[in-house]
Order: structure tokens, then sequence, then C-alpha cells
């Protein structure tokens, strides 16, 4: 840390192709924990414009494609999947404990469902493992 | 740690940690309503949970929003680790702390809604005349002990599985080298989740079931120690002629090894049936020896390595300041759980009026020079650092 703070100032270009230093240029969109970090990004150069714009029609088509705004994103759309397959898991056991109390049999009740958590587990787990 | 921008569902991460507070609040007034806080002690045992004043009904609804909390959460985590990876990121490439964590989340999911089960049929066995825990109409107050502890002993996998991820990110970084065994830690890790299952009515041989149960219950038990074996064993071996440096976050990482392993020995000896019976009392107490030390242990090397990372800590002074608060806390952490290793079971088997003994010398108005002491230990440990 000392040669850093201590040593002598970083040229304009510090090397062959660079603008200028990274940290003299625009913040490119939100810092990383806010929830809009994925934001639109700052033009620098022509070839940045260029691909702006290009993003910009790739959003165009995809709103005209899918409609409303918050289904345009097949990422976000996975993940309401999986955010809904997740909560009707907790739903079914929530439910199910109850009823298998209802039906007087607990031990049968408690035992279908660790052997359904321990399914859940392996089949949920292990199907992510390779991807 | 994945790549991801933020959580999958940014709004439902906020809902579920302002939950937490008002949760919290409720469960604090239950101390102020007639009839005061919840009777029934921390494991809501039936039947003094379904003649409890109205304090358990606040803490009821409590444990229902902490619950709908916990569920959020966990529905945050799993899908922003499954859904929101960077490219080439796989799962076999990411930070050991995401996999705690995403195996806590499905702890949490898994079990969550089987305490807030319980805990609803308590609330109508309570107030709508049902009788599923209630003796005095046909219910069965043995089987809130077995949802609770269905419930109860994933729950300390779910404390501690993070404090796991925490240590084996830290000691591979002050010792030079990558976690030794990567995958073997992950797939032991899964292995706890998988057996904690398992495992539940350990806490409960001295209810009463048949031999086979008990030697069922007995067997998992002692088997969850092997994959913790191979954690204790890997951490060990990333520290194995690597180029350690000892600074604060490190002697954490280190003294949390040194006292997991130890209460986890104690559980390996408690999982032995007839020892459990005669030492029951001591089961209690090994609980916080593990994971209240440990997780307490945990928390501090995440918090003393951000704090180095953040070269918030930067003068001699500091990081002496540091090591000295880890010894207090190691001192008074072993002053507080330590003596109940050693009065040998006979105390314990007489745990209950040993404890009346001394509640009955507070209401006296003299306090018991021990408790005093260990109180003021807990307090310390807890403060220091």
């Amino acid at each position: 840390m000392t040669c850093i703070r201590s040593g002598p100032p970083a040229p304009a270009k510090p090397w062959e192709g660079a603008d200028t230093l990274e940290w003299t240029l625009a913040v490119a969109g939100a810092v990383s924990h806010v929830r809009d970090a994925a934001g639109r990004r700052i033009a620098t150069s022509s070839h940045d414009l260029d691909m702006n714009a290009m993003m910009q029609r790739r959003d165009d088509t995809a709103k005209r494609i899918s409609g409303p705004a918050r289904d345009r994103d097949p990422q976000r759309a996975a993940s309401r999947r999986t955010a809904w397959v997740l909560a009707s898991i907790a739903l079914v056991f929530f439910v199910g404990v109850i009823l298998a109390q209802y039906a007087g049999s607990p031990s049968v009740g408690i035992a279908v469902l660790g052997f359904a958590i321990l399914g859940f587990l392996i089949v949920a787990i292990g199907r992510n493992v390779r991807k | 740690m994945i790549g991801a921008p933020d959580m999958a569902f940014a709004r439902m991460n906020n809902w579920s940690f302002w939950l937490l507070p008002f949760a919290a609040t409720l469960l604090f007034t239950s101390f102020f309503v007639p009839g005061g806080a919840a009777a029934g002690g921390w494991t809501l045992y039936a039947p003094l949970s379904v003649q409890a004043g109205m304090g358990m009904d606040l803490t009821i609804f409590a444990i229902h929003i902490m619950g709908a909390s916990s569920i959020m959460g966990s529905i945050n985590i799993i899908t922003t680790i499954l859904n929101l990876r960077a490219p080439g990121m796989t799962m076999m490439k990411m930070p050991l702390f995401v996999w705690t964590w995403l195996i806590t989340a499905y702890l949490l999911i898994a079990v969550m809604p089987v305490l807030a089960g319980a805990v609803t049929m308590l609330l109508t066995d309570r107030h709508f005349g049902t009788s599923f825990f209630n003796a005095a109409g046909g219910g069965d107050p043995v089987m809130f002990q077995h949802i609770f502890w269905f419930f109860g002993h994933p729950e300390v996998y779910i404390m501690i599985l993070p404090a796991f991820g925490i240590v084996s990110t830290i000691i591979p970084a002050f010792s030079r080298k990558p976690l030794f065994g990567y995958a073997s830690m992950v797939y032991a890790t899964s292995s706890i989740a998988i057996l904690s299952f398992m495992v539940w009515a350990h806490h409960m041989f001295t209810v009463g079931m048949p031999a086979a149960g008990q030697l069922f219950f007995m067997y998992a038990t002692m088997l969850i120690a092997v994959p913790t074996g191979v954690k204790v064993f890997n951490w060990v071996a990333t520290m194995w002629r690597g180029s350690m440096t000892f600074e604060t976050p490190m002697l954490f990482a280190i003294g949390f090894i040194f006292l997991f392993t130890m209460g986890g020995f104690t559980g390996l000896v408690l999982a032995i049936t007839p020892v459990d019976i005669a030492a029951a009392g001591y089961l209690l107490r090994r609980r916080p020896l593990s994971l209240r030390a440990g997780g307490r242990f945990a928390v501090r090397v995440l918090r003393r390595h951000l704090l180095l990372a953040a070269e918030v800590v930067r003068t001699h002074v500091q990081r002496n300041a540091g090591q000295m608060a880890l010894l207090a806390v190691d001192d008074l952490l072993q002053r507080h759980f330590l003596p109940d290793a050693f009065p040998g079971s006979g105390r314990h088997a007489a745990a209950g009026p040993g404890l009346r003994d001394a509640v009955r010398r507070l209401e006296r108005g003299g306090v018991d020079r021990r408790l005093r002491l260990r109180t003021v230990a807990a307090l310390a440990s807890c403060t220091t650092s």
C-alpha cells in the first residue's frame, strides 16, 4: 500500500489504447449493491454509442413481442417460476403437517414429509450441480 | 459472490427484512400483557403452551411472522443462486459461503412451514376447541415435541451452516491456499443437511420411545459426525503447510474450529442413548457451546475480516484490541459453558430440581453466586469485541 500512496502519480494514458484512467470515467450505472445495478451503459466512444443504440433496439423488440414490461425478461420469468415452486412447497408442508395430524396418522405423515423433503433436496440440488 | 447484480426479488428482500422488527416487537410485547410472556419455555411444549396466557398468542403470531420472513428470504436466496449466476459460474465453482447459504435456505423452506403448522395447531387448541396436543381432549402432547424437533434439529444447522461458510472462506484467505477438498466440503454440507432431518428424536430420548426408534436415532446422530469430521479435517488440511498469518479473523476462525470440535464431540457422546438419558440436562447446555459459541465466533470472524478488508483496522493498537477481545470472549464463553461438562451426570439427572432451587433462591432475594458469575460472564461475552 505504501508504494501506491506515496509513489508518483499515474499518467493520463497509463497504457497503450487507454483513453484515460478508469476512475476518472463517469460511473457506468448504479453501484453493485443497489437494485438497478445492471443499468444502461454510459457512452464514452462511438463504439459505445452504437452498442447503446443496439441495446435499445433489442429492448424495443422484446417489448413488442412479450407485451407487459415485467414479462419481457425471460430471466425474471424463470425467477418467478422458481419462487412459485418454492412457495408452493412451503405451503404443502404447512398444510400437510396439519392435515396429517387432523387425519389421525401423524407418524405416517411425518415419515412422508421427511422423505418428501429428502427427495426434494436431492433432486433440486442434483439438477443444478452440473449447470 | 456469484456475479448477480442484486437479489432476484429486491422488494421481497426488503419485506423479509422489515417483518423482523415487527415480529420482535410483538414478541417483546408479550412480556407486558396479562399473564406475562409465553410460559412454555423456548420449546413451547404442550401442555404448558396450551394453558399459558395471552403472551403465548403473541409469541405464536411472532413466530408466524418470523417464519414468513424466513421463507421469503429463503425463496429469494435460492432463486438468486439458481437463476442469476454469472455466465460460467457453475454450481461447483461457487464460493463455499454461497453453497452453505443455498443449503440453509433449502432447510428453512422445508422446516419453517412445519413449525408454523405446529404453532397454528397450538393456536387452534387454545382458542378453537381442537385437541391436537391437548391430552384432556384426546390429543397427544408428545407429538408436539416430535413436530417441534423435526423443525428444531435442522434449525441447528440453519444457524451453523452459514458459520461453516464464513470459516471456509476465511481460512484459505489467511493460509494463502485454496480450500482443501472443495467438492467434499459441498457434499459434506449437503449430507449434514439431509441427515439433520433424520435425527430429531435424539432430543427426546428421555420422553420414551421403542428400542428400535432409539437405536435408529442413535446411529443416525452418530452418522452426522462423519461429514462434520470431513469439514474439520478439510479446514485443518487447508492450513497445513500454508503460508499462514494470524490476523484477528484467522484467530477467531481457529477458535471457532476448536470450540465447534469440542461441542461436536459432546454431541457424539450424547448420541449414545443411555448416556443421553443420564445426562439429559447437559444436552440442552451442549447446544450453546457448539452453536452459540461457534456461531458467535463466526460472526466475529466475518466482522473482523470486513473491518480488516475495509482498512478500518489499521494500527497495532486496534489489532491488539481485536486479539484481546478474542481471548476475553473465549475465556468468558468457557467460564459460561464449560462448568456444565464437569459436575457429572448426577447433577444433570437432577437438573430440574437444581434449577428450581436456584429460582427459589432468586425469589427469596438471594442471588446464587454461581448463577451471578455465569450471568456476568454471559453478558460480558456478548458485549466484548
